[in-house]
């Protein structure tokens, strides 16, 4: 039996404040996917056609190459064994990313650290992306392309 | 539009350019590694991006180790 600690509890109790959005960073290998999803939220926001509760879930949703929320959130979402967090706020004071390092007990690192940091394997099972599509093109180009067809099917 | 080019070389560059936030960090040190996306769409938006490493308050301990979490059964007494 495993017993989970203060921040995964905090945010499945609604009490991670400020809201943002904490990915598993292991599974964002560049800030353009990320770029890409927040763009995409911030035009769902404008146009009130979010399909999850928030701003920030919306990222996460969109992060994934899957068109169902709860399994995007579970699977791009930090779990209990995750040791490398990314969190992005939208519109952040100050104050607020001050509050959100004191939240993590974690080393911050440069966000340029995330092609070292991340999971190459686990990137290639969760968006499904096949071998022959890494040999014909960069996986980063591979990721938007599920991100943007997830609805497609 | 997002916007985004390539190069002679194939690599990318974002036309929503990320920039390095000076002012959000106590210490040169840590304003470094915080990035803020910004949005031709949204030219009023932006998005601060963090990076942790060996982050200790998310990982599992062996219950060995953690507080254990017992309710009792008032009945036989028996801690589940």
């Amino acid at each position: 039996m495993w017993a989970c600690s203060e921040l995964l509890e905090r945010i499945k109790a609604g009490q991670f404040e400020p809201e943002a959005t904490v990915v598993d960073g292991e599974l964002v290998m560049d800030l353009f996917p990320l770029t890409v999803a927040a763009n995409k939220a911030l035009t769902s926001n404008a146009r009130e056609d979010l399909v999850t509760r928030s701003l920030h879930a919306e990222l996460l949703h969109n992060l994934s190459g899957t068109k169902h929320i709860v399994e995007s959130l579970k699977r791009f979402g930090i779990s209990p064994k995750s040791d490398k967090i990314l969190v992005a706020k939208f519109n952040a004071s100050d104050e607020d990313v001050q509050k959100l390092r004191e939240l993590v007990k974690g080393k911050e690192v440069d966000v340029e650290m995330l092609p070292q940091l991340a999971d190459v394997d686990r990137i290639k099972q969760l968006y499904g992306i096949s071998p022959e599509e890494t040999q014909a093109q960069y996986i980063v180009d591979s990721i938007i392309m599920k991100m943007a067809t997830k609805n497609m099917s | 539009m997002l916007g985004f080019t390539r190069d002679r070389s194939g690599s990318r560059t974002h036309s929503t350019s990320p920039t390095r936030d000076n002012k959000a960090a106590p210490t040169a040190a840590e304003a470094m590694k915080t990035v803020r996306l910004s949005f031709e769409e949204h030219p009023k938006e932006s998005l601060h991006v963090m990076l942790f490493d060996q982050v200790a308050n998310s990982r599992c301990e062996p219950a060995s180790d953690a507080p254990r979490r017992r309710e009792v059964v008032e009945a036989d007494g028996v801690g589940v």
